[in-house]
This record gives C-alpha cells, sequence and structure tokens, in this order.
C-alpha cells in the first residue's frame, strides 16, 4: 500500500511539473505607482504614458541626479549646476564643466518642469526625457558619452538592481535612465509660496507687495503679467526677444527653428523662487532683479524681433519707488518648504 | 479495490506526463514567413569602399571614409497589385562594422496574395514620427552617438573622412546629414518572388560617386565640414537628398 502511494506522489508531482503554466516566474515586476502631490495653486500635469511615475523610479532618478557617475571623470553630477538651495538653478552667470570651460548659457532652474511644452533656453530639447541627454554629453559639460556612462552603471554594485525594481529591465540602456532623471524632476514642483498663501486668503501681503503686486498687471506700468501670468506658473513659456540686445549674439530659438523671425528670442522663465534662482536672463546678465524690471523699464533695445509689448511700451514709465515694489512682491514667490525639502535633496 | 484504482491511477498520470514532455518539433511545422535581407555595399563606381583609403572624382578632391554610419528606415517591397509590405524599423548600418551591413525583416505572405515584387523602397535617416526625441531604443538608442542633444534630431548618416584639395593637402571631411527635411524614400526597381520558407539577400549598392555628383555636383572645398546646423545648410542637404536618389541600385539577389 505505501509503496503504491509513494508511486502516485512521484507520478502526480511529475505531471505537475510538466504544466507549463507553473513555470512562471513567481518574481514579477511591480513598482508602486505614485501620484504628484500637486498643490491648488498648480493645474494637473500630465505624465507621458511611456514613463508613468513609480517610488522606485522616482528613487533611482533622484540617485541619478546626485550621481557624479553620469560625468566623464566621475566628478560632477546634475546638482552641481542645478542647486536646489538656488531653485535648482546655477548661483553663478555660468556652470563649468568637468574641464575647467564655461557655458554662454546661464543654467535653468528646476521647478514645475512637468509644465513645460519643450527645454532649454532656445526650447531645443522636445520632451524631459530629451533634454537629460544632453548635458550628459556636452564636452564643455559633464563630458561623457552614453556608451560610458552605460557601461558604468552596468558594472556598478547597486543599480543594476535598482533599475530591475523600477523598470523590469535587466540591461541598463540610456532610455531607461533619462527616464528615471525624468520622473525625479517631475516631483520637483513648487506651488506653496507667499503668494499662493495670499491667493488662497490665508496671508496678506504687505503694503508694498500689493503695490508691486499691482504694478506687476498694470499693462501701462510693470506689465509682467502679459508674459509672467499671475498665478500658477508665472509664465506661459513663450518664446520672445526682450530687446536685451539689438543684435543678439546669442541667437536663441532661431538656432532650432532656423526661422528669422526667431532670432534672438528665448523662453520666457517662470517667475516661482526667482529671488534665489539669479543671475538673470539667458546668460546671466543681471544679477539683480532690480536690474531686471529696470531693463523693461527703459533698458531694452529696439531690435527687429522685439516683442511687440515691449515694442509698445513707453520707456521710463515706471518710477524708482515702483520698480522696487515689483521687486518685494516678486520675492513672495520663494517657496521655502521647496527650497529646503529634504525628499528633493541628495539621498 | 484500492490496488487497481492505484495502478490505475498511476498509468493515467504517467500517460498525462508523457503527453506533456511529447516532442512537439516532430509535428509537421507550420511553414515560416520569407526573411529578407537588405545587404549594403558602400562603392565610389564600382569600387567597394575601404576605410581609409582615397578615390578620385573627375574633378579633383579625391576622398576618403574613416566612417560611414547612417539609418536605413522603413524598408518596404511593393508587389504587382501596388500593394506596399513594410519589413523592417529603424536600422543603424555602419559601413565598417560587418555586423551593421544588413537591415533584415519580415512580413507574411499567403498564397492568394500577389507575392511577386518590382519595387523597393526604404528612408535613409529617421523618419519624422521618430525623429522628435531621444527617449529610444534598439538601433535608436542615443548611446550610438547618431543623436543632437542641443536640439532633439538624430543624425540620418555621418561620413568623416578626408579630401586632396587644389593644393594638394589633406583636409578633413566631416558631413552629418539630418532634420527632418533630410528624411527621404528611396525607390527602386526589383524582380523578386517571394515564396515561404525561404530568405532572400537583397544586394543594394550604395554607391558615393552619385551621392557627391549628380545632379548637384557638391565640392569638398570650402564646404567640407557641414553639421546640418543652420538655414545655410539647407541647398547642401537639398542636394544630397536629391542626388540619393540615384545613389542606391539592386545588383542580385541571393535566395537561400
Amino acid at each position: 500500500m505505501k509503496k503504491y502511494s509513494f508511486f502516485v506522489l512521484l507520478m502526480m508531482t511529475m505531471v505537475v511539473a510538466s504544466c507549463d503554466r507553473c513555470k512562471d516566474n513567481p518574481q514579477e515586476f511591480q513598482p508602486t505607482p505614485y501620484t504628484l502631490d500637486i498643490p491648488s495653486s498648480l493645474p494637473a500635469m500630465s505624465i507621458p504614458s511611456t514613463n508613468p511615475l513609480t517610488v522606485e523610479g522616482i528613487a533611482l532618478g533622484r540617485k541619478l541626479f546626485y550621481d557624479p557617475i553620469l560625468s566623464g571623470n566621475n566628478t560632477q553630477s546634475c546638482s552641481n549646476c542645478h542647486v536646489q538651495a538656488s531653485g535648482f538653478a546655477e548661483p553663478f552667470q555660468y556652470s563649468t564643466g568637468i574641464d575647467g570651460i564655461q557655458g554662454t548659457r546661464n543654467a535653468m532652474p528646476l521647478i514645475n518642469l512637468g509644465y513645460q511644452p519643450n527645454f532649454f533656453w532656445d526650447g531645443g530639447a522636445t520632451d524631459m526625457e530629451s533634454q537629460a541627454l544632453g548635458p550628459v554629453t556636452n564636452p564643455i559639460e559633464m563630458h561623457e558619452t552614453w556608451q560610458n556612462a552605460v557601461i558604468e552603471l552596468r558594472n556598478h554594485p547597486d543599480y543594476p538592481a535598482l533599475f530591475k525594481q523600477a523598470f523590469g529591465i535587466d540591461q541598463i540602456t540610456s532610455q531607461y535612465v533619462v527616464r528615471a532623471i525624468a520622473q525625479f524632476e517631475r516631483t520637483l514642483i513648487s506651488g506653496n509660496s507667499k503668494y499662493d498663501r495670499y491667493a488662497q486668503g490665508l496671508e496678506s501681503l504687505t503694503g508694498q507687495e500689493m503695490l508691486g503686486m499691482q504694478v506687476f498687471t498694470d499693462p501701462m506700468k510693470g506689465d509682467c503679467n502679459h508674459c509672467h501670468v499671475l498665478g500658477s506658473t508665472f509664465s506661459d513659456f513663450e518664446y520672445r526677444n526682450t530687446g536685451l540686445d539689438s543684435i543678439p549674439v546669442d541667437e536663441g530659438r532661431f538656432s532650432i527653428t532656423w526661422n528669422n523671425a526667431d532670432k534672438g528670442k528665448f523662453k520666457t522663465p517662470s517667475l516661482r523662487n526667482i529671488e534665489v534662482t539669479g543671475p538673470y536672463m539667458h546668460d546671466g546678465r543681471f544679477m539683480t532683479l532690480l536690474e531686471c524690471v529696470e531693463h523693461y523699464n527703459s533698458g531694452f533695445h529696439y531690435a527687429p524681433n522685439l516683442d511687440a509689448n515691449l515694442y509698445t511700451a513707453v520707456k521710463g514709465r515706471m518710477s524708482l519707488e515702483e520698480m522696487e515694489a515689483v521687486v518685494v512682491f516678486m520675492k513672495t514667490l520663494t517657496d521655502h518648504e521647496f527650497l529646503n525639502n529634504p525628499k528633493f535633496g541628495s539621498p | 479495490m484500492n490496488k487497481n484504482f492505484l495502478k490505475a491511477f498511476s498509468f493515467i498520470a504517467l500517460a498525462a506526463m508523457m503527453w506533456g514532455c511529447r516532442d512537439k518539433e516532430t509535428e509537421t511545422p507550420t511553414p515560416v514567413d520569407p526573411k529578407i535581407n537588405l545587404i549594403f555595399s558602400h562603392k565610389v563606381g564600382d569600387e567597394e569602399i575601404v576605410q581609409g583609403q582615397f578615390y578620385s572624382r573627375n574633378q579633383g578632391e579625391s576622398f576618403s571614409f574613416d566612417m560611414l554610419k547612417y539609418y536605413v528606415s522603413e524598408a518596404a517591397l511593393v508587389n504587382t497589385a501596388g500593394d506596399t509590405l513594410y519589413f523592417t524599423g529603424h536600422n543603424l548600418m555602419d559601413a565598417f562594422n560587418p555586423s551593421r551591413k544588413k537591415a533584415s525583416g519580415s512580413f507574411p505572405i499567403d498564397d492568394a496574395q500577389m507575392s511577386t515584387f518590382n519595387e523597393l523602397i526604404f528612408g535613409v535617416g529617421v523618419s519624422p514620427a521618430f525623429n522628435t526625441s531621444g527617449d529610444q531604443a534598439g538601433d535608436l538608442d542615443p548611446a550610438f552617438g547618431m543623436i543632437w542633444t542641443w536640439s532633439t534630431g538624430y543624425i540620418f548618416m555621418k561620413h568623416e573622412g578626408q579630401f586632396i584639395d587644389s593644393t594638394g593637402a589633406t583636409q578633413p571631411l566631416l558631413y552629418h546629414l539630418g532634420t527632418s527635411r533630410a528624411y527621404q524614400r528611396y525607390s527602386m526597381p526589383i524582380a523578386v518572388t517571394l515564396k515561404k520558407d525561404k530568405t532572400y539577400d537583397i544586394h543594394v549598392d550604395f554607391n558615393f560617386a552619385e551621392v557627391y555628383n549628380s545632379p548637384n555636383l557638391i565640392t569638398f572645398t570650402d564646404n567640407n565640414v557641414i553639421q546640418s546646423s543652420g538655414s545655410q545648410d539647407i541647398p547642401w542637404i537639398n542636394s544630397m537628398t536629391q542626388n540619393m536618389r540615384n545613389a542606391f541600385s539592386v545588383s542580385s539577389i541571393q535566395i537561400k
């Protein structure tokens, strides 16, 4: 009796073992979906279906953002030129790459990027993932090749497992590096400034700040509102020539579109955290916010593609008191919670 | 009763196990769709190019190839009924890498469909729908260095080498063709009938005597470094894409 029982058990085991369905890998790829916590001051952010946000992807992107492994001599990471305390911008006019060479444009702040349709001062990068390809290989920036970067990541003790957990892949490629970085960047959301609390009726502005806001929105005075739209993202992200030079040395959007009408046009940046993201303009030529306001007041040059709003603006239309008030108002856009959030800092 | 039951059960279990383990390959196989390989030979006139060797032109300016890389995209065969059947995606070709001289693919054919083809078409470069992001994999992986990152877009073709100018001096030749305006699909006659279970090696000549000569003569002197970086490069881009209409031909087809 016992002999037969054993034989039956053996047979049943072998039947089960030859059943294909039972051979499925028990370790499934199960990343944790992540929903952005967007404050009421900001609109919904569209996330590309090719790169949904996950806890694992965001953590991996954050680790990569702060890792100098992505540079040619392993000394420089994204965070060296995109400094959290400066709104993830560069506190100097130009950034210096690993070979000691400086660029010609001021590194842009990384705030609320998910609302922007394209990237760089001239919009040359078509999406956030494509943008991340650039600094890594730029000879005057991180000066690495993607081929080398990927080899180093594949040979790293920790990264292969992290990429497996985040994306289910067995071999790291450039595609997943930039997807991870983009996921982290999408979480860099700022919408809790003094202005936001004022707009929600939770805090009041000073008299000078109120005057500044008035000048900001007055089409006959600052008219800042035209491009740096009050509330939400504080920019419409359009490309404009603001008369920085009558003949631009840096041709801006023209070098991307080859359209003469785009000569000297640059992206309208967001004014959120502008107090800390200087120096200002595409080449960081203005060290202070007052210089910026003074530029729009009377310093701008007439250029062939000068924005129509400036073309019709009266030079000297703002008094010093009004310009200083605009500066004070812009400082209400500083979001200290964002600038100090440890979730965005080095892991 | 128990013993008989156990015997029967064991027999059934054993039979079931052996049925699960049967060798499926000894059953009659279903016919496989024809496999199509586009195999490129890179020539100047009749000569297949050798890395570093100089090739003459009627106008002087003999030139060489240190690197020749390009994308072949969305290859298709057109049958005698006018149906266009695609068999590849985007393939990165490298004239000096033996594993990258072939773009392969397949499509299903059935007996009712016309399987006689008289036209071969393929694009050189990355088609506009794919040329808008670097977040891509396979042969479109940015790790191949065939993408511009400052203005998102792929480099359709790189020819890097040298040429001899009118003084006899050796000068660099660096041509990077790209931007979506440079994407063209090239058509050439072919005569092939496809059958299942067969592999077709379609040999295509890519003739650089034509690329730089006809109908637009491209002179290297004063024009030797072009990276499709501005509107000043548009005439060159147009010349190149126009000339390439005459640069491809099917030289032979091998059936295996």
